[in-house]
């Protein structure tokens, strides 16, 4: 096989053609699972697996035919032949995932077949697919195990092909993925450190920082998605990097740069540090407070003050970090806490962490907060409720950076699926129409995989969106737990 | 089996950080390694030579220049240059094109022990970057583990636009989040879906309900938004954070306001550093009034407060805000400076008046001045103190400020100085007692006539001749007719003769008279620089026979004498 992988987009095929072609390439998947699974299940002499891989040589022959090769591919949950996406429907998302999920094992990302392959060749193909691949390098193995056969005419490319979105996407994800992990992890530290009166690593914060600023800068979506994993037991550090990721990209969003960013980001990461200043049984009080201990939990801010003050190592005081663990419940008007005596506006980073923590907090289900809020919900309460404090400005540039419906939120379909918001619209006038991933089908089954859809999508046909969002749910009632779908 | 070749694998970094092309492998060509080599080995050479003479060396600059030129000569031979970072050695293309002699002192270890594992060199790296690099290299090698920079950290905010590089975080490695254990995967109940669909709520909310462009930013608000970052950026953080420290040191509990003052007390000599002389005054102002309420802080928080203004009171405070003054690029205001100084206590006068003695900037001096006179005119008493200084300097500056702020009871103290060894106090004894006038002060002026130093007399005769001084009258009178004035400088003679003139009586004005006009018995007249000394002395003086003199000496022959009786009878008394 020679030459870059292809790009998986045919937007001038002609119906009439594209139509040919998903029905092929869709009968070609089926082939190819049916017969993989029939070497699993049977011996190769069996009738089962002799007509199944009949079957599979004679759709690629079929499709062969007409297109004079053939390359499969899978880019996140879609699936390519020739660089039509195939449509994935109820009747079908198992077989293509059955089939993703054999080639990813072997870190295979696409699968190229010349015209004159011949059919022991895709027993041996298929063979070497059930195996098990070598843990240490899944691809390198399978290749090694392919170029010792008789496999002549089917190539293969590894899943993290350079220039593959599919690739990007996943390694843009598990980028987040460290970054997130690893900036829990200096939460954690810090924050435990401060609680029995450790010093601080400054240098951890700072990487922590710098990180989630190049991730944002880099790949937003796939940080922002690692804010839904949230996790009761580690709800204060979560959430501090949490706060941290939502004020980085509002700041992006507002055009702070690179080190206004990360001085916005150090102060929201640390903008609760001054909880460990406070009682344990309070911070983690599983019910409401009562008006003694919310009467101290409101010294928080100015604990978190007067504790910066003892973090500075060599440098300046960080008095912006300072000013946002003070101001980050005083609101717009001065009428949360603490009291102010003197002149005093808010600093613009207070109220963007402000609205950061707001939202963080009431869509996460915490210790002295029942339940958490659908964050549609809490969009709309933080723009419409003065007595809330927040700064209608910069919740309208929070909420035109996160949607209407935000990366993590659960809807409903018009086609009475359950679907996850996985990615906000990058067009202005979808907002309402964010990338979803569909993970209960009309009966309630789930879907495994689950099924990415854009719902700005427009049915060829009508020219009406495929799916509409009828409104949002909570994750609860369906038992679903939206960070899995992140991690 | 044909297959694409996989990617080299990418080492754990965050995004910029080398994710992308940036690690691919460059095929080896004929001559790269050997270029490759030459520029790690450069590379090396200037991060070490920079270190040896801290970046400023012939060689150093040798070096420098050479890693650029070879930096070019790379990128006309490959797009962009990936070495790996082990614990001991750069590698390119799986072998190493440095290796560090010593394991901890090298390049490599260094990239290596703050996580670093790869840098990538893209196309156009060169110049001012290179300069940049090596820098940071070197600052990073100088850092210790306590400080809050590492490697990495400064390597981010350098920010090259054409390095690259991947790190790990040693410690947070392999961190993973605790999961909740619950599986996503059961089915919902049929029709759940669909009957909650029916409903209203949890939200209650629909699509309509965020009518889509109520959501998009308007040109008025991303200019709002664009002005507050700006704002943001100018915005007196100190004033921000000094307000909430003081606004809790008005409620809270005893401990946190102990704790406040405490943070307000070394806070103090960081705010008089950076020359946030508005900050400091802020702080002792309002930490005063409140330290007079009554029962608001507690014993202990006024005890830390009373600690800090004593401490304001040590010569080294007070010189470290004269020095700070000095050096402050922003010049403090007299008003603001006064603020703070009102706060100071007497004794801080002496420190500070040294200080100013000894700044250097005019503009400081400037500065200084209306702040010590506020502070000298409330404490006279310290002033008399200092006169009694040791400190020659100290003392002298006392002694100005006495005369300028004409503190009488200091007359006795400037009297001694009169005899004190150093002259330049003795002169300054001079110039204040000249601005007491006192009587006292006025007839020991007359001993200073006599002083050893030329400035000191001088100063003394025309101190003597501004007070008009009757008494010194027969002490200069003698000496304008003495040998030594006649030997001495025009300056000094003419300081003497504008003095007697100014206190001369009839046999005086006549003396000056005979001196100006008369001849000897040989017809001969005295000396032109005696005739001219005479006639401004004339000058100064108000009898009519001085006015008869001058007038018969206008049209003298003497040029010399011409011209100062024409200057006498235009500027004098006469």
């Amino acid at each position: 096989m020679s030459g870059g992988a292809p790009t998986p987009t045919r937007d001038a095929a002609p119906p009439d053609a594209e139509r040919g072609l998903q029905r092929a390439g869709r009968d070609f998947v089926f082939a190819f699972y049916t017969a993989l699974r029939a070497l699993k299940l049977y011996p190769l002499d069996n009738q089962t697996t002799q007509s199944s891989l009949a079957e599979l040589g004679g759709t690629a022959r079929r499709l062969l035919d007409a297109e004079g090769g053939i390359v499969f591919r899978y880019v996140g949950d879609f699936c390519f032949v020739n660089d039509l996406r195939l449509r994935i429907d109820l009747g079908s998302y198992a077989t293509f995932g059955g089939v993703g999920r054999a080639l990813k094992r072997h870190g295979v990302g696409h699968v190229q077949v010349e015209p004159n392959v011949a059919a022991n060749e895709w027993t041996t193909f298929l063979s070497l697919l059930t195996l098990d691949p070598d843990p240490a390098d899944p691809f390198g193995s399978f290749v090694s195990r392919a170029d010792s056969s008789l496999i002549r005419h089917i190539g293969v490319g590894p899943a993290a092909d350079e220039g593959n979105p599919a690739s990007e996407e996943d390694r843009a994800k598990q980028m987040a993925k460290r970054t997130y992990s690893q900036s829990v992890a200096v939460a954690r530290e810090v924050l435990t450190g401060a609680r029995i009166g450790k010093g601080v690593s400054l240098r951890r914060v700072k990487r922590a920082v710098q990180g989630i600023v190049d991730q944002v800068l880099n790949n937003e979506t796939s940080l922002m998605g690692m804010t839904t994993l949230r996790d009761y037991d580690q709800y204060t550090f979560a959430h501090s990097v949490n706060v941290c990721i939502f004020s980085v990209a509002l700041g992006k969003k507002l055009g702070l740069g690179k080190s206004q960013l990360y001085e916005l980001g150090f102060g929201a990461l640390l903008h609760d540090i001054g909880k460990t200043r406070m009682p344990i049984e309070i911070t983690n009080k599983a019910g409401p407070l009562d008006d003694n201990e919310w009467q101290q939990m409101k010294e928080h801010p100015t604990e978190g003050l007067l504790a910066l003050f003892g973090i500075h190592a060599t440098s300046e005081l960080p008095l912006r970090a300072m000013l946002l663990a003070y101001e980050h419940h005083m609101q717009l008007k001065l009428t949360g806490y603490p009291v102010c005596v003197r002149e005093r506006e808010p600093t613009l980073f207070s109220r963007i962490v402000t609205v950061a923590d707001g939202f963080d907090a009431a869509t996460s289900k915490r210790s002295y907060q029942s339940e958490p809020w659908p964050p549609d919900r809490v969009l709309r309460e933080m723009r419409d409720n003065p007595d809330r404090g927040y700064d209608p400005l910069i919740v309208k540039a929070f909420i035109s950076m996160t949607g209407i419906y935000p990366v993590g939120s659960v809807v409903i379909l018009d086609t009475f699926e359950l679907a996850l918001v996985i990615a906000s619209n990058p067009r202005p006038e979808a907002l309402h129409q964010p990338v979803v991933k569909i993970i209960y089908d009309e009966m309630g089954l789930p879907l495994d995989p689950p099924i990415t859809v854009d719902l700005a999508d427009l049915d060829p046909a009508t020219g009406a969106p495929l799916r509409a969002i009828i409104k949002a749910t909570e994750p609860e009632r369906y038992g679903i737990h939206v960070g899995d779908y992140f991690a | 089996m044909k297959t694409q070749l996989p990617p080299v694998p990418v080492t754990d970094a965050r995004p910029e950080a080398g994710a992308g092309p940036g690690l691919q492998t460059v095929p080896a060509e004929d001559g790269a390694r050997e270029q490759v080599t030459d520029f790690a080995r450069n590379l090396v050479r200037a991060v070490r030579t920079h270190q040896i003479y801290e970046g400023s060396s012939p060689v150093y600059d040798r070096f420098l220049q050479t890693l650029q030129q070879r930096a070019s000569v790379l990128w006309e031979h490959m797009p962009e240059l990936h070495l790996a970072v082990t614990e001991d050695a750069l590698v390119w293309n799986g072998a190493p094109v440095h290796q560090d002699e010593e394991r901890s002192g090298g390049l490599a270890f260094l990239l290596y022990k703050d996580g670093v594992r790869g840098l990538s060199f893209l196309t156009g790296f060169g110049g001012e970057e290179v300069v940049r690099l090596i820098e940071v290299f070197a600052s990073a090698a100088r850092l210790s583990a306590s400080e809050e920079d590492d490697l990495v950290t400064l390597l981010w905010e350098l920010d090259l636009p054409h390095l690259r590089y991947s790190v790990v975080d040693t410690l947070t490695e392999g961190a993973e989040l605790s999961r909740t254990g619950e599986e996503n995967a059961a089915a919902v109940q049929t029709g759940a879906v669909r009957e909650e669909a029916a409903q209203s709520g949890p939200s209650g909310l629909s699509t309509a309900d965020f009518d889509g462009t109520l959501y998009f930013l308007e040109d008025a608000e991303l200019r709002r938004l664009a002005e507050e970052v700006e704002k943001e950026w100018r915005r007196d953080l100190w004033r921000d954070v000094i307000n909430a420290l003081l606004d809790r040191l008005e409620d809270g509990s005893p401990d946190r306001q102990e704790r406040i003052v405490e943070i307000l007390a070394e806070m103090l000599p960081g705010l008089l550093a950076a020359g946030r002389f508005a900050a400091v005054a802020t702080v002792l102002r309002e930490s005063a009034e409140l330290a007079t309420r009554p029962g608001l802080l507690p014993k202990s928080a006024m005890q830390t407060l009373q600690g800090l203004f004593n401490q304001l009171a040590q010569p080294e405070t007070v010189g470290e805000l004269v020095r700070s003054i000095e050096e402050s690029p922003d010049l403090v205001s007299p008003e603001v400076l006064m603020q703070i100084l009102g706060y100071f206590p007497p004794q801080s006068l002496g420190p500070l008046l040294t200080g100013a003695e000894q700044a250097v900037r005019p503009e400081a001096k400037r500065v200084l001045a209306p702040a010590i006179e506020h502070l000298a005119s409330a404490h006279p008493e310290r002033i008399a103190e200092l006169l009694n200084s040791e400190d020659p300097v100290l003392a002298a500056a006392a002694a100005r400020w006495a005369g300028r702020l004409r503190i009488e009871r200091t007359t006795g103290p400037l009297v001694a100085l009169l005899r004190h060894e150093d002259a330049t106090l003795r002169l300054a004894a001079v110039e204040a007692l000249r601005e007491l006038r006192t009587a006292a002060g006025a007839g020991a002026l007359q001993g200073a006539l006599d002083d050893e130093e030329r400035e000191v007399r001088i100063a003394a005769a025309r101190a003597l001749g501004a007070i008009a001084y009757t008494g010194a009258r027969a002490r200069l009178s003698a000496a304008i007719q003495s040998k030594s004035l006649r030997e001495a400088d025009l300056t000094e003679q003419i300081a003497f003769y504008q003095a007697f003139g100014t206190v001369a009586d009839e046999t005086g004005v006549q003396m000056l008279a005979r001196m100006l006009n008369a001849k000897n018995w040989l017809g001969r007249r005295e000396p032109s620089e005696v005739r001219a000394c005479a006639a401004e002395a004339l000058g100064r003086s108000p009898a009519p026979a001085a006015r008869q003199a001058l007038d018969a000496a206008a049209q003298d022959s003497d040029p010399v004498v011409r011209s100062a009786v024409s200057r006498a009878l235009r500027d004098g008394s006469a």
